[in-house]
């Protein structure tokens, strides 16, 4: 279904809304990551790096359980910008 | 002319069970081994002796030969089996009268309670129905079969009604007899756990369908509350097509028992409230995909003929794109077709007259030429890869829910969205208008200069302001469904796909009210209203 949004958007609001959408993303893990200890860090390094997508949905669940805080807060900073730089 | 022929099974093992334990079927006939060797121990005596009757005996040797002639041929004629009944029948009326004949021969008149070896013999025979309980009738028998040979000595000396032949029978072949039925035991038992073995299985498949009927005369029940429900405020429409898509979730994996009828009606039922919300329609036809999804999944399960099945599928999944709905079009009608074709090939449904029937149907030359493409492919899949790539299909219909209105509302609201952003909810007419003539209004210059200007803004604010490390970056892509297979379409998977449905809807939202898409759609930019 998020696909057949995506692909019945007009390209050019297509394009911007996946940039954002992975802007929002990406900033919200780096935020969730910055909070992990050196420890935790390795572990998501050695993790991610595996083919095991099993382990790697039990460490965004188990270490980045505040994630979808994370990126409410990260979506509402970002369009919050766009709208201050537009008008 | 052709005579019908039947397989001659004489020759073959049977699944009957003899009559008394280690009696062998012999030519079709069951037979005690012993007898026959009583038997033949009597002709011989009656070579001996001049006391025989030739004419029965002769005859039975005849008889027993053409029955042997019989069951040697591979294939029987009516007139064959007809003849073998006879045959049978005189067989076995001549060998009764052998034995009396024998009986009558062994000579000496008894003395009362005595038993000869043959008569013991054929009390043997009834062992097995004496462990069935009527043991006083050949008490004497289980009380040699109890002993042990030196009780047996001192029982049979003690017991002066049994002849030195039958003492001597008794103790010859005593061994021979318990080994018989411990066998006809073991035999018995097995057979009985069979037979209950296939009770229980019957009983369990009674409850099955006793479980089935059940659930089904629920989701019946349900429905019929369902329909009774009031609709005639937008709350109560809301609360009533929210029921009718929870029931047919519950339902959709279990309907093929009622053939889909029952879910079908709920869809006719979704149609008389209509909501229109936004939220609704991609509701509405994510539940025309899942229902069509189960279809296919259960197809095996589905007891009706092929023909009908496909039926079925065909006019569901038509109807479903045959209503304006901008969720569920003619491509998205295909792409189900496509998706169904998939899991029949991956159910081995043959493609000749099954598959083929829905591949026909699919209108766009693309999406048709990938469903004969992957058909193909899944052809020369292994049984294991098959099996791995349905549980893929199955886990992705489960991770691709839309959220409910509700839900989505919520994640709104915490993001900050605007009484704007939170109205476009209820204007789905104009947001489908906006998906559908998108590029067109793109082409306004109005609209151009402010894309321009957000795009611009959006450039700025999404500026990586510092290095992404390797883990965050490869996090990120897994959380897009990028991972090993790049194939996923799902834009967040795990659990964060609500999370991320919700916050693409945002962003599409924000974008439309950023441009003022929707206001240009309603006319309120131009201060006209838009024409139809």
């Amino acid at each position: 279904m998020q696909q057949r949004i995506l692909n019945n958007l007009p390209p050019e609001i297509e394009s911007t809304v996946s940039q954002l959408h992975d802007t929002i993303l990406k900033r919200s893990l780096m935020r969730a990551y910055k909070n992990l200890d050196n420890e935790k860090k390795a572990m998501m390094a050695k993790i991610f790096n595996s083919n095991d997508d099993e382990q790697k949905n039990d460490f965004l669940h188990n270490y980045l359980g505040d994630l979808q805080d994370i990126i409410i807060k990260e979506t509402k900073k970002i369009t919050e910008e766009i709208k201050q730089r537009t008008h | 002319m052709s005579f019908e022929q039947t397989p001659n099974t004489s020759n073959e093992q049977s699944k009957e069970k003899p009559p008394y334990p280690g009696w062998v079927l012999k030519n079709g006939i069951w037979r005690n081994p012993l007898e026959e060797e009583n038997i033949k121990s009597i002709d011989e005596n009656k070579k001996d002796s001049d006391t025989e009757n030739p004419k029965i005996d002769d005859e039975l040797r005849l008889t027993e030969k053409e029955l042997k002639k019989l069951n040697n041929k591979e294939y029987l004629n009516p007139g064959d089996i007809e003849k073998k009944k006879d045959l049978e029948i005189k067989y076995n009326s001549l060998n009764k009268e052998t034995k009396k004949e024998s009986e009558i021969y062994q000579g000496p008149e008894k003395k009362k309670g005595e038993m000869d070896p043959l008569e013991l013999h054929y009390k043997w025979g009834e062992v097995c129905d004496a462990l069935k309980g009527n043991k006083d009738e050949i008490k004497v028998i289980n009380d040699c079969l109890d002993k042990t040979p030196e009780e047996l000595n001192v029982y049979l000396e003690n017991n002066p009604e049994f002849s030195d032949e039958a003492k001597e029978w008794i103790k010859t072949n005593i061994e021979v007899e318990k080994e018989k039925i411990a066998d006809f035991k073991k035999w018995e038992d097995k057979s009985v756990a069979g037979k209950e073995g296939a009770k229980k299985e019957n009983k369990k498949e009674t409850e099955k369908e006793g479980l089935e009927k059940e659930v089904t005369k629920r989701y019946y029940d349900e429905l019929e509350k369902i329909e009774q429900m009031p609709d005639y405020t937008k709350k109560l429409k809301k609360r009533k097509t929210k029921k009718c898509f929870q029931l047919i979730n519950d339902w959709k994996d279990l309907a093929y028992l009622d053939d889909y009828k029952g879910i079908q009606e709920i869809f006719s039922e979704l149609d008389e409230p209509k909501p229109f919300t936004f939220i609704y329609n991609l509701k509405k036809a994510e539940m025309i995909d899942e229902v069509a999804i189960a279809m296919a999944l259960n197809y095996k399960k589905w007891d009706i003929k092929d023909k009908k099945k496909l039926k079925t599928i065909k006019s569901f999944v038509n109807k479903g794109s045959e209503e304006k709905n901008f969720w569920y079009k003619s491509d998205d009608r295909d792409g189900t077709f496509k998706d169904i074709a998939q899991i029949l090939a991956l159910k081995d449904i043959p493609f000749k007259s099954s598959i083929n029937v829905l591949v026909e149907d699919i209108k766009n030359p693309n999406i048709k030429s990938e469903a004969i493409a992957e058909i193909f492919e899944i052809e020369k899949e292994t049984i294991e890869e098959k099996k791995k790539l349905l549980k893929e299909i199955k886990e992705k219909i489960t991770e691709e829910k839309t959220p409910s209105e509700e839900e989505t509302k919520k994640q709104f609201e915490k993001i900050g969205a605007s009484p704007e952003i939170m109205g476009i909810f209820e204007k789905p007419e104009l947001l489908s208008e906006l998906f559908n003539k998108g590029s067109k209004i793109l082409k306004n210059p109005e609209v151009q200069k402010n894309i321009q200007e957000l795009q611009d803004s959006i450039k700025k604010a999404t500026k990586e302001e510092e290095i992404i490390p390797d883990p965050v970056a490869k996090a990120a892509e897994f959380m897009k469904g990028g991972g090993k297979e790049k194939k996923k379409e799902s834009l967040w998977k795990t659990s964060f796909g609500v999370m991320g449905w919700s916050i693409l809807l945002f962003l599409v939202f924000f974008m439309l009210a950023e441009l003022k898409g929707v206001d240009y759609l309603s006319g309120q930019t131009t201060g006209k209203k838009k024409e139809k």
